[in-house]
C-alpha cells in the first residue's frame, strides 16, 4: 500500500475510534500502533501528564518501550520529558552521544537496543498534555520529512485525549444538575407530605423538616428523600421533631 | 455526521450572540427557520416523565412540552428514555400517543420530533421540532437537528457549570418554580393515596385530564385543600 494510503486509512481508523463511549487507552494503544507501521520506527509510546501535572506511560507497543518510559517518568529525565516541558519537538538521532545530555534515560534505552529517539509535543494552542515517543533501532531513526508525519499524529492523539476529557467533564454537570433538580423536586414532595400528614400548611411542614434534620444531623435531603420514599412515617417525624435520641430506623 | 454548512453559519451567529442566558432561547428561534419547521423547544428531563421547557421558539412550542408533562406522554419523553430521536411525520395518523397527539394537533401541530439531550451515559433533556404540516424532515434536516442538539446541551451544561454545585441555573430555577405546586400536591396525594410518588403524579394527572384543566391548576386546588383524593 503506498504511504499516502497507509496514512490517511490510518486516520480514518483513529477518528473512527472517537465515538462517545470509546476506550481512551484502546485509542492510545492503536495510535502507538500506527506510529510504528506508518513511520518505520521500532517502537512508539505515549506519556500523558495527569491532573498534578505529573507525567504518566499511558500507551506503548510494546513492554520493551513501556520500561524505558517509566525510566524517563521515574528520573525525570529523556525526550519525553524535555518534550513536554518545551512543547517542542525533541530530537536525538545518535542516543550512543547522548549519555551526558540524558544520563538516566540514554543508556537504558542503549541497553535496551534503541539507537535514536525522538519525542513530539501533544498540545492544543497553550494546553500541554504530554507527548508522543518514538524509538528506533537504528541511528537517525525519524527521517527530518516525516517529522511533520509524526506531529500529525500526535495531534490525533491530542484531539482523542481532549474529546474524552469534555464527555467526562459534561457528564459530571448533567450529574450534578440532575442532583441539585431532584433534591429539591423531594423537598417539595416532602412538604407536601409532612402539610397533609400533619394538617399544616407547607411552610410550617418545612420548619418541621428542618428542624428534625438539625436535631438528628442529618442532612434535609436524606430526610426528604425518606419521607418520600415512606422510609420514614411522618408520625415518627412529626412526633419526634425537636426531640432528642436517636433517629428512627 | 457532517452538518451543513448553514448550520456552520448558525453556529457562528450563536457565538455572536454573546448572552448566555438568552443564547437557549436565540437558538430555538434561530432553528426554527433553518431548520424548515414551525417550532423548537428544549425540555429539561429529570426522571424522565417530567419534561419542562427551559427554552422554546414560541408560545405552542413551549405549550407542546406542557402537555407532555400534563399527560406523562409524548416525543421527548420517548427521545428521553429510548436515548434516540423519535420522529413522528404524521400525528393524526399516529397511534403513538393517544392522550398527547389529539391535545397536540389541536394546538397546531401535525408532525413532531425529538432528539435525546446526553452526554456520554448521561441524559437530561430533550430537543423538540414541530410542524403545522405532516411529512418527514426535510433532506439533511436530522443531522442538523442533531447537531443542535448537541449545541443545545453544550449551553445548557456550560450555564450550569458555571453556577456552584448544588444550585440550579436561573433557566432551570424558574421551570421549577412553575413547577413547585405540582410537586407539593404529589407529596400530599401521596399520603392521602398511600401510594409512590410516581403513582400519585399518576392520579393528578388523571384527574387533570378527566376533568380538562392544566395538571398545575389541578395541583393549586390539591395544595389549597379545596380537592383531596381518596383511596
Amino acid at each position: 500500500m503506498a504511504r499516502e494510503d497507509l496514512l490517511s486509512r490510518t486516520f480514518v481508523e483513529l477518528a473512527d475510534t472517537l465515538v462517545e463511549d470509546y476506550d481512551p487507552i484502546e485509542f492510545l494503544h492503536r495510535l502507538a500502533e500506527s506510529c510504528v507501521s506508518v513511520l518505520g520506527m521500532a517502537e512508539a509510546g505515549v506519556v500523558l501528564a495527569d491532573s498534578r501535572g505529573e507525567l504518566r506511560a499511558l500507551a506503548s507497543s510494546s513492554e520493551r518501550m513501556r520500561l524505558i518510559e517509566l525510566i524517563e517518568v521515574q528520573r525525570q529525565d529523556g525526550p519525553c520529558l524535555d518534550c513536554w516541558q518545551t512543547g517542542e519537538v525533541v530530537r536525538e538521532d545518535d542516543l550512543s552521544a547522548a549519555t551526558e545530555r540524558w544520563p538516566y534515560f540514554a543508556p537504558a534505552a542503549l541497553d535496551a537496543g534503541f539507537a535514536s529517539a525522538y519525542a513530539v509535543p501533544m498540545r492544543l494552542r497553550a494546553e500541554r498534555l504530554g507527548a508522543l515517543n518514538l524509538f528506533a533501532n537504528e541511528t537517525g531513526g525519524l527521517v527530518e520529512a516525516d517529522e511533520n508525519v509524526a506531529q500529525a499524529m500526535a495531534d490525533v492523539a491530542t484531539i482523542g485525549i481532549l474529546h474524552q476529557r469534555f464527555i467526562r467533564e459534561r457528564e459530571e454537570v448533567t450529574e450534578q444538575l440532575q442532583i441539585a433538580f431532584n433534591s429539591r423536586v423531594v423537598l417539595e414532595q416532602a412538604k407536601g407530605a409532612v402539610a397533609e400528614a400533619a394538617r399544616i400548611d407547607t411552610d410550617d411542614a418545612f420548619a418541621l423538616l428542618r428542624g428534625f434534620a438539625r436535631h438528628h444531623n442529618l442532612l434535609l435531603s436524606e430526610v426528604a428523600s425518606r419521607v418520600v420514599s415512606r422510609d420514614m412515617t411522618i408520625k415518627d417525624l412529626v412526633v419526634r421533631a425537636g426531640m432528642s435520641g436517636s433517629p428512627p430506623r | 455526521m457532517a452538518p451543513s454548512s448553514s448550520l456552520a453559519r448558525l453556529l457562528a451567529s450563536l457565538a455572536a450572540v454573546g448572552e448566555p442566558d438568552a443564547s437557549l432561547d436565540w437558538l430555538c428561534r434561530t432553528c426554527t427557520g433553518g431548520l424548515g419547521v414551525s417550532g423548537v423547544s428544549i425540555a429539561l428531563l429529570v426522571t424522565g416523565h417530567d419534561p419542562g421547557t427551559i427554552a422554546a421558539s414560541d408560545e405552542r412550542a413551549s405549550l407542546l412540552v406542557d402537555l407532555q408533562f400534563g399527560f406523562g406522554q409524548g416525543p421527548s419523553i420517548d427521545a428521553f428514555e429510548s436515548r434516540r430521536a423519535v420522529l413522528e411525520p404524521a400525528l393524526a395518523t399516529s397511534s403513538r400517543w393517544p392522550v398527547f397527539a389529539p391535545e397536540a394537533i389541536a394546538a397546531g401541530a401535525a408532525a413532531v420530533f425529538s432528539i435525546p439531550l446526553q452526554v456520554g451515559a448521561a441524559r437530561f433533556g430533550a430537543l423538540t421540532l414541530h410542524r403545522d404540516r405532516p411529512g418527514p424532515l426535510g433532506r439533511g434536516v436530522l443531522a442538523d437537528a442533531l447537531a443542535i442538539a448537541e449545541v443545545a446541551s453544550t449551553i445548557t451544561l456550560c450555564l450550569q457549570a458555571d453556577i456552584p454545585p448544588g444550585s440550579l441555573h436561573k433557566v432551570v430555577e424558574d421551570l421549577f418554580a412553575q413547577r413547585t405546586v405540582v410537586y407539593q400536591a404529589t407529596g400530599m396525594i401521596l399520603v392521602q393515596l398511600d401510594v409512590s410518588p410516581e403513582n400519585a403524579l399518576v392520579a393528578l394527572r388523571g384527574r387533570a385530564y378527566a376533568d380538562g384543566r392544566p395538571v398545575g391548576e389541578v395541583a393549586a386546588d390539591v395544595v389549597g385543600r379545596r380537592l383531596r383524593f381518596e383511596r
